[in-house]
C-alpha cells in the first residue's frame, strides 16, 4: 500500500519524526487523504522491521524520535517511482456492483438509479470544478493536479453511466 | 443606412471569397468577357464587312441621285437638255473588252468616267476605287483590277493591248463591292458617246425627273429606291449578342449554383448573425456586378483588339472594299447592359434559393428536400405548350406577328426543353444500371447535380439548336436555288452560315467542357475513392470523358427538335415554294461528333489534372 | 427591462418535424428560464433534441407549440426582419466548428453582427477589439481563421457571440473538437463572461465542461430528466452543497 512508500518518499528528503510525517503527507496531497497518527506509527514499525528506516541517535533537544531512510529503503523507493501503478484486480466499486446487480435482477428502475447517480456525480463534479476555479495555478499546483485527477475520475463515472443508459435503451428497442 | 453598412460587410465577404476562388471568378469574368468580345468584335467586323446602305448606293450610282441608261448613245449636250436647271450630270461607260499582254488575254469590264467624276466631290465617287497609282488621264493609259493583272501576268508600269492599241498601266483599281471582278478603267474621251449617266438633281425635282425620263423610254435607278434602313444590322448583332449572353447566363448560373451550394454553411452563419435574406442577395448581386463589370471591360478591349487585328484580312475574305474597322457605341453600350444583366439574372435563382434556405438547414449542410425537378418539369411542359400554341396562332396572323411568334415560340421551346432536362436527367439515371461503370457514373452524377446540369444542358441545347435551324434554312434556300437555277450571289452568305454553324457548335462544346470541369472539381472526392479502390488512370479519364460526352449527347439530341422547329415555322411562313429541309449531315455530326469531341477533350484534360502532385 | 428579468424563457416549447403519420417530435414540451449572469449546461444522448432547443432559443427555428422569449420579447410576435435584428443584437451562436467566415479576419468576424446592424466601421472595429481583448486574443485580431488554432477560433466565436450589446450566448458543443486544455480555456472564458453579467446556454457531451455551469440539465427523448425525489425542482440538478 502506498502509505509505506509515501512515508519513505518524505523521509528520503530529510529525517522527520512521526507528527512531522503526518503533516508533510497531508500537505503534499492537499489533505485529500487524512492520516491518523496511529497509522503512521504502525507503518514506521513495519518499515523498521523490514530494514527500510532506522531511528536516528537520540539528541538532547526533545523527547521525539526522529526517523531516517536506509540504503535499502532508498532502493525500494526508487523501484516504486519507476514502476507504473496497476489496479489489478480492480478495486471493488460499489456503484458498478449496484448497477450490475440491478441489471441482473432485471429491476425496472435501473434508469432511475442511473439518473440519481448521475445527478449526484454531476454535483460532485461541479463542486470540484468550483474549487479548481478558485485555485491559484502558481502556488497550488499539486492541489490543482489532484483536482484534475478527481474531476476526470468523476467524469469517467459519468461516461460509464451514459454508456449504461445507451446499452440499456438498445436492449429495450431491438 | 443599416442596409448599406450590412451590404458593405457582406460585399467584403463575397469579394474575399472571389479572391480565394480565383479559378471560379476568372471563369465568370471570362465568360462575360467572351460574350462581350463577341458582341463588340463581331459587331464591328459585321458592320465593317457589310455594305451599309450608303456604300451599297455608292457602288451603283456614286453620290448621284439618279443613274440613267438612255435609249441611244449620245454626247453630253443632248442629254443635258432633258434635265431641269440646277442639275449636275456626269457621263460614264461600261462595256466588255478583251485585253492582251503577249500571248495572254483577259476579258474585262471596261469602265470610263468623265474627268473628275471619281474624285472627292464628284458624282461617281465610291463607284470605283483607285487602290494604287492613279486613274488614267490620257488615251494611252489604263488601270486594271488585281484579278485582271494576274490573268495577264503583268504589273503596274507594264503595257497591255486594248483594241489593237498599247496602253500603259498607271494604276490598280477595283469595284468596292466586287474586289475580285476583272475590270479595267480608261480615260473618258471628250465628246465620247455613251448611254450611261449619273445625275444629281434637287430633292424636290427628282421624282418628276425620273418619271419624265422613264416616260421618254430611258431606264432610271433612283437612290431612294436603293436605300433601305440600317436596322437589320443592329438587329442581327443584338439577336446574336443576346443569344451569346443567354448562353453566358446559363453557364454562370451553373457556376453560381455550385459555388453557393459549397458555401451553404457560410451563408447560414451570416444568417445566424442577423443578416436578412435581402442583405445576402444584395451582396451576392453586387459581387457579381463587380465581376461582370470586369468582364465587360476586358471583353470590350478584347473584342475591339480582335476586330482591328482581323480588319486587314476582311477584304480578302468577303471580296469587297470594307474600309476602316468601325466600332459601334451602340454595340458596346448594349453589350455592357446585356453582360451585366445576364450575370445578374444568372445569380437570381441560386442567390434567392441560398438566402431563403432556413438557417438551421443551411448550417447543418443538408440539402433541402428536392421537389424542384417536378416543378421544373411542369414549367417546361407549360413553356412547350405555350410556345406551340403561340406559333400555331401566330402563323395565321400578319407577317410581323408571325415572325415574332416563330421566334418567341422557338425560344419558349428551347427554355421548355431545358426546364424539362433536370427531370429527364433523373429518369435517365434510373435506367442507367446496365451501362458500363463510367457511363453509369456519368448518368448518376448528372442526375445528382441536376440543379447545375439543367442550365448546362439548356445552354448546349440552345447553342446547337441555332446551328440546326440555320443549317435547315440554308438547305431549304439551296434547294430552291437549284430548282430555279437562278443567278443569286449566295457565296458569302453560305460562308457566313457555315461559320455561324461552326461557332455555335463550338459554343456548345465549350459549355460542355466548362460543365465537366466543374463536375470534376466537385467530384474530386469521388475520384479519390475510385483511385483508392484501384481504378487505373485510364478508368478515371474515361469517367471524366463519359461525364462530358453524356451531357453533350443529351444536349445534341434535345437540340434537334428545338432547332428544326423554328426552321419549319419560317419555311411555312416565308414562301410557298420553299420546302422544309432536314439537315441530316449536321444532325449526325452533332449527335455523334460533338459527344465524341467532348469525350476526348475531357479525357485528355483529366489526364493533365490527375498528374498534379497530391498532398500525401 | 430590469436587470433581473430572465434573458431567456422557454414555456412548454415543442418542436415537431413533419406532419401526420411521419411526424417526429424532436423536442418538448420543455420549459427553461435563464437569468442574467447564469451559465446553463445541457447534456444528453445524441438525438435528444439539444440542438433543436438551441435553435429555438436563438430564433433560428420556430416552435410547433409554446412560447420563446428572449430579453422579454416573444419571438412569435416578431417579423422576419425583427428576428434578424434580434440575432444581430441579442443572441450569439457558437457551433462545434467552422464558426468563422474564412474570408474575414478575426476582428472582422467579431465585428460582423455590428456591421450588419449598421454600426459605423470605426465603432464596430473598436467594439470588436474590446471583445477580443476579453477573450485575451487582442494580438491575433488581424489573423484569418486559417491562421488560428481550433481553440483560438472558438474563442473568436465566443468574442463574437458577446460583442457589443449581445447578452446571450448559445453554444452547441463548442468544445467538441478541442483538446482538453483548449476546451478548459474556453470554459474559463465563458465562465468569466457569465460572472460579468452575460448569460449562456451550453450544449455539451463533456461533463467536465458542463461542470463549469451554474446548472446542468439532462435532456432525454426531448424532455428534461427528473433527477429524482431529492432534486429541488424537476429537471434541475442543484449544485452548491459542498462536501
Ligand atoms: N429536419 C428534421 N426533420 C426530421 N427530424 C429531425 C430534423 N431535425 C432534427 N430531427 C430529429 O430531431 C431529433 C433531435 O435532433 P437534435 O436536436 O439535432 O439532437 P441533438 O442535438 O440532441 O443530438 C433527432 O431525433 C433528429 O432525428
Ligand atoms: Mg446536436
Amino acid at each position: 500500500m502506498s502509505v509505506r512508500n509515501s512515508l519513505l518518499a518524505i523521509l528520503a528528503a530529510q529525517p522527520t519524526h512521526g507528527y512531522g510525517l503526518k503533516a508533510r503527507f497531508e500537505q503534499s496531497t492537499s489533505g485529500a487523504w487524512p492520516l491518523n497518527i496511529g497509522q503512521v506509527y504502525t507503518t514506521l514499525a513495519r518499515l523498521e522491521r523490514d530494514g527500510l528506516v532506522e531511528p536516528e541517535p537520540v539528541h538532547d533537544e526533545g523527547p521525539r524520535q526522529t526517523w531516517r531512510i536506509t540504503d535499502e529503503g532508498r532502493r525500494q523507493l526508487g523501484e516504486w517511482f519507476a514502476s507504473p501503478v496497476a489496479d489489478d484486480p480492480p478495486p471493488r466499486d460499489e456503484l458498478a456492483i449496484k448497477v450490475l446487480l440491478a441489471v441482473a435482477a432485471d429491476r425496472h428502475d435501473v434508469t432511475a438509479i442511473l439518473d440519481r447517480q448521475r445527478a449526484a456525480t454531476v454535483e460532485r463534479l461541479q463542486d470540484l470544478t468550483r474549487q479548481k476555479m478558485r485555485a491559484d495555478p502558481e502556488r497550488e499546483l499539486p492541489w490543482l493536479l489532484l483536482l484534475d485527477a478527481l474531476i476526470l475520475k468523476a467524469n469517467a463515472e459519468l461516461e460509464w453511466l451514459a454508456l449504461c443508459e445507451a446499452r440499456l435503451s438498445q436492449r429495450g428497442a431491438p | 443606412m443599416r442596409r448599406l453598412s450590412a451590404l458593405r460587410a457582406l460585399l467584403r465577404v463575397e469579394l474575399r471569397d472571389a479572391l480565394r476562388n480565383r479559378a471560379r471568378s476568372w471563369l465568370v469574368v471570362s465568360l462575360v468577357a467572351l460574350g462581350m468580345a463577341a458582341m463588340v468584335g463581331g459587331g464591328a467586323l459585321f458592320r465593317t464587312a457589310r455594305a451599309t446602305p450608303h456604300e451599297r448606293c455608292a457602288s451603283v450610282l456614286g453620290e448621284a441621285s439618279l443613274r440613267v441608261r438612255t435609249y441611244d448613245a449620245t454626247t453630253r449636250e443632248p442629254f443635258e437638255r432633258l434635265l431641269p436647271p440646277g442639275a449636275r450630270v456626269a457621263a460614264f461607260s461600261e462595256r466588255a473588252a478583251l485585253l492582251r499582254a503577249g500571248s495572254r488575254e483577259a476579258s474585262t469590264a471596261l469602265w470610263s468616267f468623265e474627268r473628275g467624276a471619281l474624285d472627292a466631290g464628284g458624282l461617281a465617287q465610291g463607284m470605283l476605287r483607285v487602290l494604287e497609282g492613279r486613274a488614267p488621264r490620257d488615251a494611252g493609259e489604263i488601270a486594271l483590277s488585281r484579278s485582271a493583272l494576274e490573268a495577264l501576268g503583268v504589273e503596274r508600269g507594264a503595257a497591255v493591248d486594248l483594241d489593237g492599241r498599247s496602253h500603259a498601266i498607271v494604276g490598280v483599281v477595283a469595284l468596292p463591292e466586287q474586289l475580285a471582278s476583272s475590270i479595267a478603267l480608261v480615260a473618258f474621251a471628250p465628246e465620247q458617246e455613251t448611254r450611261l449617266w449619273l445625275v444629281h438633281a434637287p430633292l424636290d425635282a427628282q421624282a418628276r425627273l425620273a418619271d419624265d425620263l422613264h416616260a421618254a423610254g430611258h431606264s432610271v435607278q433612283r437612290r431612294s429606291e436603293l436605300g433601305e434602313s440600317d436596322g437589320f444590322e443592329q438587329l442581327v448583332t443584338f439577336v446574336l449578342g443576346g443569344f451569346a449572353f443567354f448562353e453566358v447566363a446559363l453557364v454562370i448560373g451553373a457556376v453560381f449554383a455550385v459555388g453557393l451550394r459549397r458555401r451553404q454553411r457560410e451563408i447560414g452563419l451570416v444568417g445566424a448573425n442577423g443578416a436578412t435574406a435581402g442583405d445576402v442577395v444584395g451582396a451576392l448581386w453586387l459581387a457579381t456586378l463587380v465581376l461582370a463589370a470586369l468582364g465587360v471591360l476586358l471583353g470590350t478591349l478584347l473584342g475591339a483588339g480582335c476586330a482591328f487585328a482581323l480588319g486587314p484580312w476582311l477584304d480578302a475574305w468577303n471580296g469587297r472594299w470594307n474600309g476602316a474597322v468601325e466600332l459601334s457605341g451602340a454595340h458596346i453600350a448594349g453589350g455592357a447592359a446585356l453582360g451585366l444583366a445576364s450575370a445578374l439574372l444568372a445569380t437570381v435563382l441560386p442567390a434567392l434559393a441560398a438566402a431563403r434556405l432556413p438557417i438551421v438547414v443551411a448550417l447543418s449542410g443538408r440539402r433541402p428536400v428536392a421537389t424542384a425537378s417536378r416543378a421544373w418539369l411542369a414549367l417546361g411542359a407549360a413553356l412547350l405548350g405555350a410556345g406551340g400554341l403561340w406559333t400555331a396562332l401566330g402563323l395565321r396572323a400578319g407577317e410581323f406577328a408571325a415572325a415574332a411568334s416563330v421566334l418567341g415560340g422557338s425560344i419558349a421551346a428551347v427554355l421548355g426543353l431545358g426546364a424539362c432536362s433536370p427531370w429527364l436527367l433523373g429518369v435517365l439515371s434510373r435506367c442507367a444500371s446496365r451501362l458500363p461503370l463510367a457511363w453509369r457514373l456519368a448518368a448518376r452524377d448528372a442526375a445528382r447535380f441536376r440543379a447545375r446540369n439543367g442550365p448546362v444542358v439548356t445552354a448546349v441545347l440552345a447553342a446547337l439548336s441555332v446551328s440546326i435551324a440555320l443549317a435547315s434554312l440554308a438547305g431549304s434556300v439551296d434547294e430552291l436555288v437549284a430548282a430555279q437555277a437562278r443567278e443569286v450571289s449566295v457565296g458569302a452568305d453560305r460562308e457566313l452560315v457555315g461559320i455561324a454553324i461552326a461557332l455555335s457548335a463550338f459554343t456548345g462544346l465549350i459549355v460542355v467542357l466548362i460543365a465537366t470541369a466543374l463536375a470534376t472539381t466537385e467530384s474530386s472526392a469521388d475520384a479519390r475513392v475510385l483511385e483508392a479502390v484501384g481504378a487505373t488512370p485510364v478508368v478515371l479519364r474515361t469517367v471524366a470523358g463519359a461525364r462530358a460526352g453524356y451531357l453533350a449527347l443529351l444536349g445534341a439530341l434535345l437540340a434537334a427538335p428545338a432547332g428544326l422547329y423554328p426552321s419549319w415555322g419560317l419555311v411555312e411562313l416565308a414562301d410557298a415554294k420553299l420546302a422544309f429541309h432536314t439537315p441530316w449531315r449536321v444532325l449526325a455530326a452533332f449527335a455523334l461528333g460533338l459527344p465524341l469531341l467532348a469525350f476526348l477533350s475531357a479525357w485528355f484534360a483529366a489526364g493533365s489534372a490527375s498528374q498534379r502532385p497530391r498532398p500525401r | 427591462m430590469n436587470s433581473h428579468a430572465p434573458i431567456l424563457e422557454l414555456e412548454s416549447v415543442t418542436r415537431v418535424h413533419g406532419a401526420g403519420a411521419r411526424a417526429v417530435r424532436a423536442l418538448g414540451p420543455v420549459s427553461l428560464t435563464v437569468a442574467p449572469g447564469e451559465l446553463v449546461a445541457i447534456m444528453g444522448p445524441s438525438g435528444a433534441g439539444k440542438s433543436t432547443l438551441l435553435a429555438l432559443a436563438g430564433a433560428l427555428d420556430e416552435p410547433s407549440e409554446g412560447r420563446v422569449r428572449v430579453a422579454g420579447v416573444d419571438l412569435a410576435t416578431q417579423s422576419r426582419a425583427q428576428l434578424a435584428a434580434l440575432r444581430r443584437r441579442a443572441v450569439g451562436y457558437v457551433f462545434q466548428d467552422l464558426n468563422l467566415l474564412p474570408g474575414l479576419t478575426a476582428a472582422e468576424n467579431v465585428a460582423l453582427p455590428l456591421e450588419l446592424d449598421g454600426l459605423g466601421l470605426a465603432r464596430a472595429r473598436e467594439e470588436a477589439a474590446a471583445a477580443l481583448e476579453r477573450v485575451r486574443l487582442g494580438t491575433l485580431a488581424q489573423r484569418f481563421p486559417d491562421e488560428l488554432s481550433g481553440g483560438e477560433q472558438q474563442r473568436v466565436a465566443i468574442a463574437r457571440a458577446f460583442v457589443g450589446p449581445r447578452k446571450l450566448l448559445l453554444a452547441d458543443e463548442p468544445t467538441g473538437a478541442l483538446d482538453s486544455v483548449s476546451g478548459e480555456m474556453c470554459m474559463r472564458l465563458l465562465r468569466a463572461q457569465c460572472d460579468a453579467g452575460r448569460s449562456a446556454v451550453l450544449v455539451t457531451h463533456d461533463a467536465t465542461h458542463a461542470a463549469w455551469a451554474d446548472r446542468v440539465l439532462y435532456l432525454r427523448d426531448g424532455r428534461f430528466v427528473d433527477a429524482g425525489p431529492d432534486a429541488s425542482s424537476p429537471a434541475v440538478l442543484r449544485a452548491g452543497r459542498s462536501a
